[in-house]
């Protein structure tokens, strides 16, 4: 796969991207690896290499999500443990629905990891079913069909605030 | 999926949607420490280009006066060439007058040893 151009990448490109894509993808990590602290080093870690590679990815959102997934990988391999109690929101709510973002929290982590992978990477991160089956390495069925039960986890975990919201 | 089951799904996805992931808190990263090494080496390698120019230029423009104004030396007095006969008539005047015409025609001396020159017949003598 062609990951990279020969265009030199300005600042402001990266910048852009960065705004862009830095809540998604840090959203991502945090669901990964828990404390937002963790996540943001590898947020970091992304953008600074894409700073050194000197060239732009040909499709920078699907090369920051696989980028993402490798370093949240990498620090968790580097003991660098999932922090599920963290009280830092995941998501900005409008003021009126403060408790539903706690709760929603909750509810992504109460449901399996390559679930909530799959359910954050296709909601905010954007990403098609075969585009998250090249971050994750698997093939797109299964990324669709983690997504089917992850949903449907979620919305269950969710159900009091969902019966509300419906 | 049934009709009912799928409208719901698309709305919850919708709900979903409508929370925004946090931003990240720190700003894009500042340039990685290889490239400002990069750049901090780069400088420095021009400000010693700059400062050995600096140093060579004067040494430069002295050595060009000095060789210049040898040419100059050498421009202003060509060789002469000198008959035995011009020699012989210095060798009766002043030491002055044969260290002029010697000086004058140094460069076309050859070697004592070399037949036809004034040494040669000098040395004769």
């Amino acid at each position: 796969m062609k990951f990279f151009s020969r265009r030199r990448p300005g600042r402001d490109q990266i910048q852009a991207f960065y705004e862009e894509y830095g809540p998604g993808l840090l959203l991502y990590a945090r669901s990964l690896l828990g404390s937002k602290h963790t996540a943001e080093d590898a947020l970091q870690h992304v953008f600074m290499k894409l700073l050194e590679q000197g060239s732009i990815p040909e499709e920078p959102k699907l090369y920051l999500y696989r980028a993402i997934h490798n370093a949240a990988l990498n620090l968790l391999r580097g003991d660098r443990a999932v922090e599920i109690g963290e009280v830092e929101p995941w998501f900005e709510a409008p003021p009126e629905d403060f408790t539903a973002r706690v709760a929603l929290k909750n509810a992504l982590l109460q449901i399996p990891a390559e679930q909530r992978q799959v359910v954050v990477l296709h909601i905010w991160g954007g990403l098609h079913f075969e585009e998250i089956a090249q971050v994750l390495g698997i093939a797109g069925n299964t990324a669709a069909s983690r997504y089917r039960y992850g949903l449907q986890k979620l919305r269950a975990a969710m159900q009091p605030k969902d019966a509300v919201h419906e | 999926m049934n009709e009912s089951n799928h409208e719901q799904v698309i709305s919850f996805e919708k709900y979903l949607r409508g929370f925004h992931p946090v931003k990240p808190t720190g700003s894009l990263p500042v340039a990685p420490q290889s490239m400002r090494l990069r750049a901090l080496a780069l400088t420095a390698a021009a400000l010693v280009f700059f400062g050995l120019l600096m140093v060579m230029m004067p040494m430069r423009s002295s050595r060009t006066k000095v060789s210049s104004r040898a040419e100059g030396v050498v421009g202003s007095r060509r060789p002469v060439n000198v008959t035995v006969g011009q020699l012989n008539v210095a060798l009766r005047l002043t030491d002055r007058d044969l260290g002029r015409m010697l000086d004058q025609s140094s460069s076309n001396l050859l070697p004592r040893a070399h037949p036809g020159t004034a040494l040669y017949e000098l040395s004769k003598e």
